[in-house]
């Protein structure tokens, strides 16, 4: 398995191609815009696109997947039924799929969107908006943020601190690091306030 | 992407090194792996899918030379020459760097979260999209630097230097600052606030 990773400038993204050197087929992580440049890197490394994985329906994250489908009969995997007027492939959270021949497990990470999912490939997760290196993503209420790191917490922190985290946005990470160093954790006022009700119930 | 193959001891979920069926607590000698690495290193100028993590290397130059998807996580580096080095999605995580050279380094995503630096330079480098989260360095230079989408959270600076780099989209949101110049940086450009973040 080969990752690649390609920047895209339409909302400073990060886009994926997974690929499996053996058959040749690959799968995009989050298409945020499918450039020229994108195009002759995959051709360039001779695979052949197979199926995109979205973690989430925001535009900085799809904006490409028309494009991609125009030019590659690919299968789209989604926690939604449609991107747009993409039919998707719907995947649950938990389930393992294969991809391009290669095992992926999806985590699904509401909080950022109701439609959130991370992908876990072996010892690589790609988390979309749900976690960045130093963050967790945003969120529209406190609900959101408390669900988010619950999910977190519970199926993406859980893997082994060597797993490779690799976000919709900014540099990559390990679980290790965000365990130690992801200011999602730290406490807010309302966190320390509901501790403390705790207590005294 | 390295090899995912795991250490061959039972239980261990520990990724294999390079050239080993074990990871670097389980390696009989690992010094010797170190050497046998280091000596692989001498006769090619890119390095592609290499799983160093927990090893020690010192005093080695590999000035120039050209690393993709490597792992140094865990790894101490004493007295190394990375000088002029490309570094494309590389794992620094943990690192423990003693008296080395990154100076003029082409790192681009590329991760060095809680990696310890003392008396590391990092001048006239381009560090875009690299994650320094949970860093600690200590007399270290990032001088003239290229620091563009990188994040510097939860990172403690003592006597380090980010004079004239570039700050556009930079995260600095360090938890320690002793001794530290941003002279000639553009730091109005650098997200300071979470309140100016927009993921």
């Amino acid at each position: 398995m080969t990752v690649f990773f390609h920047y895209s400038l339409h909302g400073f993204a990060n886009v994926y191609l997974v690929g499996n050197d053996t058959t040749m087929e690959a799968a995009i992580v989050d298409p945020a815009a499918f450039t020229l440049g994108l195009l002759n890197f995959i051709e360039d490394k001779g695979y052949v696109v197979k199926a995109v994985l979205i973690t989430h329906n925001h535009p900085h994250h799809v904006d490409g997947l028309r494009t991609l489908l125009r030019i590659y009969d690919a299968t789209v995997y989604s926690s939604n039924a449609t991107i747009g007027d993409v039919a998707c492939r719907m995947i649950r959270d938990a389930e393992v799929f294969t991809v391009c021949g290669l095992e992926v497990q999806a985590l699904s990470v509401p909080g950022h969107s109701a439609d959130s999912m991370a992908y876990l490939f072996d010892k690589i997760v790609f988390t979309g908006d749900a976690l960045h290196a130093g963050l967790i993503g945003k969120t529209m209420s406190q609900y959101g943020n408390k669900l988010l790191k619950e999910q977190l917490s519970k199926k993406v922190l859980s893997l082994s601190d060597d797993c490779m985290v690799l976000p919709g946005h900014g540099p990559p990470s390990s679980i290790g690091a965000e365990k130690l160093y992801n200011l999602g954790w730290r406490k807010t006022k309302e966190d320390i306030r509901g501790d403390q009700y705790g207590l005294l119930a | 992407m390295y090899e995912l193959r795991r250490c061959a001891i039972a239980g261990c979920d520990v990724t294999a090194l390079h050239g080993s069926e074990y990871c670097a607590i389980h390696h009989p000698d690992p010094e010797a792996l170190s050497a046998s690495i280091l000596q692989e290193f001498a006769g090619i100028d890119v390095i592609k899918n290499l799983n160093a993590s927990g090893l020690r290397f010192q005093s080695a130059n590999l000035s120039g030379k050209r690393f993709y998807s490597c792992s140094f996580s865990r790894s101490v580096l004493q007295n190394m020459n990375f000088s002029a080095c490309t570094f494309r999605m590389c794992f620094f995580d943990f690192c423990f760097m003693d008296s080395s050279d990154f100076s003029g380094i082409d790192a681009q995503y590329c991760s060095f979260a809680g990696a310890r630096f003392l008396n590391v330079s990092f001048e006239h480098s381009e560090l875009v999209h690299n994650n320094f989260n949970g860093a600690r360095t200590n007399d270290c230079t990032f001088n003239y630097s290229n620091l563009y989408n990188s994040r510097f959270i939860m990172s403690e600076f003592e006597r380090t230097d980010f004079i004239d780099c570039n700050l556009k989209r930079t995260f600095i949101i360090p938890t320690k600052e002793t001794d530290v110049s941003w002279r000639l940086s553009n730091t109005q450009e650098a997200i300071r606030e979470l309140d100016r973040i927009d993921p």
